[in-house]
């Protein structure tokens, strides 16, 4: 609307109020459309979320397992791996839990095609704490202790439970803040599964 | 779902009644206008009150059902838990989208009832009249919006909570200040639909008088106020709760709030060009018009999700609605201006670009670019993502670069402006009135430069503060001088407060974005390290558990003095870190601790951060500097003009001939 000068300068009486008006109409009808017609990406705090990391190789980042051995996120590839952020008390991640169990005993069954299930612990937990954790609520699965918050840090998780997809090829495929059911979580490896195969 | 409980009931009740209040009083007076039916006119009043009472009853039953945990209203489900202190459970109600829409609607309801009671006897005046009809259309839009696509009464589903009722996020239940900052943001955003609203009955009327400019600018400046002040309460949140140790980081949100403020700032500036020699009627018109549709798509940009902000609500079906209501308004405005703007035009013209007028024109250029370069920053994503069907982002360097030059000449033309009279300046004068200010700039220069200041767009950010400082107080120095403390009141004396207000702002955001120092440390405890000056001694890490977090703080103590303890708090129930800062604070600087991952207890081992920032406690002086500012400039100066003046009404052509 810089229509100031135009207003002020002009000394005539010509009519110049509908032409400025027009003028600022053309600009902000195409700002209208760009706004009406973009989509409202995933900007849902819960759910598929967006990252930068999306499409991108997942950081190389190394921590220690609960039992004592090094994990070494780089080392995965050749298989789907799917990543898990918890907390033992934290209360959505316990929620979650049972459909985590769900999930890797379903991937058990397709063999070699099945999806690596991996826990990153955020503190403040021990080893004991997050045995006591899954001696209750079943699961077998390896848990990285992420003390020094690389892992943290690395994806981008400041709320957990937050789950990651990655490909054989170690590109993170897809990111899901909050807790997720097995079936979901199921389908989302799948899904990947299958545009991966296409390629 | 559940069936509808008694809160319910009566928030929809409320918000029904309020809509059809609001849509009856708009349409009654739009009769009584077009007929001139004097009983008409009488009827609009109960259904002002009655949409004030319906918007006043939604917030107590909402307010009701946070704190009576009524699980049936899935709203309370959503940000309410059973255990939320009782301050934050009650701050719930605005934070997320459909309880802030109901805040919105209280604050705007207010609003419009306060107008129709003090215009009470002035009804049938088409002004004001059309000035009440606009805000009934606008108070009936967001009761619209309560009632449909942001429903905050829906019912809920039956509860499992295990996953529900965790209490509003985390960052909003963790500061005092969640309660002041956004009711206080409101009512500035709110508030701009007073002015708006008569400059829209203006253009139906086409009154060419300033009548409808001296009615609102009380108004404006209101709106002005409690709109800075709630942004600088949101920086201090952000500096205080966050932890990055920033005041801003151009979030979109903080850009829908920023946008507003400019065209607003640039409104009341001009509107005095108006009064005085009555020019630049269309563009002040075009501010208000600008000023309140920035609102609108602010608050659109923000709540539907188009555009990627820390601190957006989730995907609500809010969108369409709220960018449907900015093309009315656009549409509708300009297509008054287009019809009207013409027969609005002034006769005068700026008789020299060295004058008052010519600077405050100037002013207003740059505020206009401001607003547009933020604007095109923020929406720009958008842009080449419709284009080219590619993500992009748009960050602080971007916003950095464009911000400081214009924000440098805004701080110059804070320091020359006041000297100027208006219509036309001599040399000798200009050197007269600008010797001090000249000198107080020099003198911040080389003061600047002995406390060790480097890079030059600093060291011109003091300069010119200096500058426009010593014009602030040269003003407020002569006034006092001649009306004692009356010589604070009034437009323009009140004003200058505001710009050393804005001045010291200016000087504490480019101090403390540009010396800012910062580094990490890993420590064990008892252990201690120097950093700029500082010893920080680790006196112990701690675990600590309340009923809704587990954490670990740090207490740290800053030069063998007291123990400062910054933490990490997880949230159980939601699984989020929030980190709490804590912060020595002096007139001198700032230093802020944060405590960083990796922390642990059990080894007595403390990741910690140490940010040391200059000056940054005159960011909240000079906010508070401001709002004092606003209220003396609302109180009648010496020199206050009434519409009958001479000066105020619209110049006679001939005269204008003559001159």
């Amino acid at each position: 609307m810089s229509d100031v000068e135009a207003v002020e300068v002009a000394s005539g009486r010509r009519p110049v109020a509908p032409f400025i008006a027009l003028a600022v109409a053309l600009v902000l009808g195409s700002l209208f459309w760009v706004l009406a017609t973009s989509k409202s990406g995933p900007t849902d705090t819960l759910g598929l979320v967006d990252s930068p990391l999306i499409g991108k190789p997942a950081p190389a980042v190394r921590g220690t397992t609960a039992d004592g051995a090094t994990f070494e996120l780089s080392r995965r590839k050749g298989s789907w791996v799917v990543v898990n952020f918890f907390n033992s008390r934290c209360v959505p991640c316990k929620a979650e839990h049972p459909a985590l169990v769900a999930f890797e005993q379903q991937q058990t069954t397709l063999g070699a095609d099945g999806a690596e299930l991996y826990a990153i612990d955020q503190p403040p937990d021990s080893p004991a704490e997050i045995m006591a954790f899954f001696a209750e609520r079943g699961g077998n699965w390896p848990v990285v202790l992420d003390d020094d918050g690389l892992f943290n840090v690395a994806f981008g998780v400041a709320q957990v439970p937050e789950t990651f997809i990655i490909d054989p090829d170690g590109i993170v495929r897809m990111r899901w803040a909050g807790a997720i059911d097995s079936v979901t979580l199921a389908l989302l490896v799948q899904q990947q599964r299958d545009i991966y195969g296409l390629q | 779902m559940l069936a509808e409980g008694l809160n319910g009931l009566l928030g929809h009740t409320a918000l029904i009644v309020g809509f059809a209040a609001s849509l009856f009083g708009a349409l009654a007076l739009i009769a009584a206008i077009r007929l001139g039916n004097a009983r008409l006119i009488k009827t609009v009043m109960p259904y002002g009150w009655l949409a004030l009472g319906g918007a006043v009853m939604a917030v107590v039953v909402m307010e009701r059902g946070l704190i009576t945990r009524d699980w049936q209203l899935a709203y309370v489900q959503r940000v309410g838990s059973r255990d939320t202190p009782a301050l934050f459970n009650f701050t719930a109600l605005w934070s997320a989208l459909e309880g802030s829409i109901l805040l919105w609607l209280l604050l705007l309801a207010v609003y419009t009832a306060i107008i129709m009671h003090r215009y009470r006897a002035r009804l049938a005046d088409p002004l004001v009249g059309w000035a009440l009809v606009v805000m009934f259309f606008v108070t009936a839009f967001f009761f619209f919006l309560a009632l449909g696509p942001t429903d905050a009464f829906r019912a809920g589903v039956t509860p499992d909570f295990t996953a529900c009722c965790k209490g509003p996020n985390p960052l909003l239940q963790n500061h005092v200040l969640v309660l002041f900052h956004p009711p206080i943001l409101y009512l500035g955003y709110v508030g701009f639909t007073v002015p708006f609203a008569f400059a829209i009955a203006a253009l139906v009327t086409g009154r060419v008088g300033e009548g409808w400019l001296v009615e609102t600018r009380r108004w404006a400046l209101f709106a002005w106020g409690f709109l800075t002040v709630g942004i600088v309460l949101g920086g201090w949140w952000s500096y205080e709760v966050l932890g990055w140790g920033g005041v801003w980081g151009w979030d979109p949100v903080e850009n829908a709030s920023f946008l507003p403020w400019l065209t607003g700032t640039a409104y009341i500036h001009s509107v005095m060009v108006q009064e005085r020699r009555g020019m630049l009627r269309v563009w002040n018109l075009s501010l208000l018009v600008a000023t309140f549709s920035l609102t609108i798509l602010g608050t659109f940009l923000t709540r539907s999700g188009v555009v990627n902000s820390v601190h957006a609500f989730s995907d609500s079906t809010i969108g369409p609605f709220l960018l449907g209501a900015f093309g009315v308004v656009v549409l509708v405005s300009l297509g008054l201006i287009a019809w009207r703007g013409d027969r609005l035009r002034s006769p005068g013209a700026i008789d020299s670009p060295i004058s008052r007028e010519g600077a405050f024109l100037a002013n207003n250029v740059l505020l206009a670019l401001f607003a547009f370069v933020i604007l095109l920053g923020t929406v720009f994503p958008l842009i080449v993502e419709a284009k080219d069907n590619r993500k992009i982002a748009v960050g602080s360097p971007f916003f950095d670069t464009m911000s400081q030059p214009i924000g440098l000449v805004l701080l110059f033309l804070m320091a020359v402006a006041p000297a100027l009279p208006w219509r036309k300046a001599s040399g000798e004068l200009l050197r007269d009135r600008l010797f001090w200010p000249a000198w107080c700039g020099a003198g911040t220069l080389a003061l600047s430069v002995f406390l060790g200041a480097t890079d030059l767009a600093p060291l011109l950010a003091f300069t010119f503060a200096g500058f426009a400082g010593g014009a602030a107080i040269r003003q407020l120095v002569l006034a006092t001088r001649r009306q004692g403390y009356r010589g604070l009141l009034g437009r323009t004396n009140g004003g200058m407060v505001v710009h050393l207000g804005v001045i010291i702002i200016a000087v504490a955001l480019a101090a403390s974005n540009s010396y800012t120092r910062s580094a990490e440390f890993t420590m064990m405890k008892g252990e201690t390290v120097s950093f700029a000056g500082h010893t920080f001694k680790v006196l112990d890490v701690l675990d600590f558990t309340t009923p809704r977090t587990v954490g670990i703080k740090a207490e740290i103590s800053i030069d063998g003095g007291q123990a400062y303890a910054p933490a990490i708090s997880k949230y159980t129930a939601f699984g989020m870190d929030v980190p709490t800062p804590s912060v020595k604070t002096s007139l001198v600087q700032d230093i802020y601790l944060t405590l960083e991952n990796g922390s642990k207890p059990s080894t007595g081992e403390a990741k910690i951060k140490v940010f040391i920032k200059p000056m940054v406690v005159w960011l909240w002086i000079g906010g508070t500097l401001c709002a004092f500012g606003t209220l003396l400039a609302a109180f009648p100066g010496k020199n206050r003009r009434r519409p009958t003046d001479a000066v105020s009404a619209p110049i006679p052509l001939d005269e204008v001939a003559s001159v």
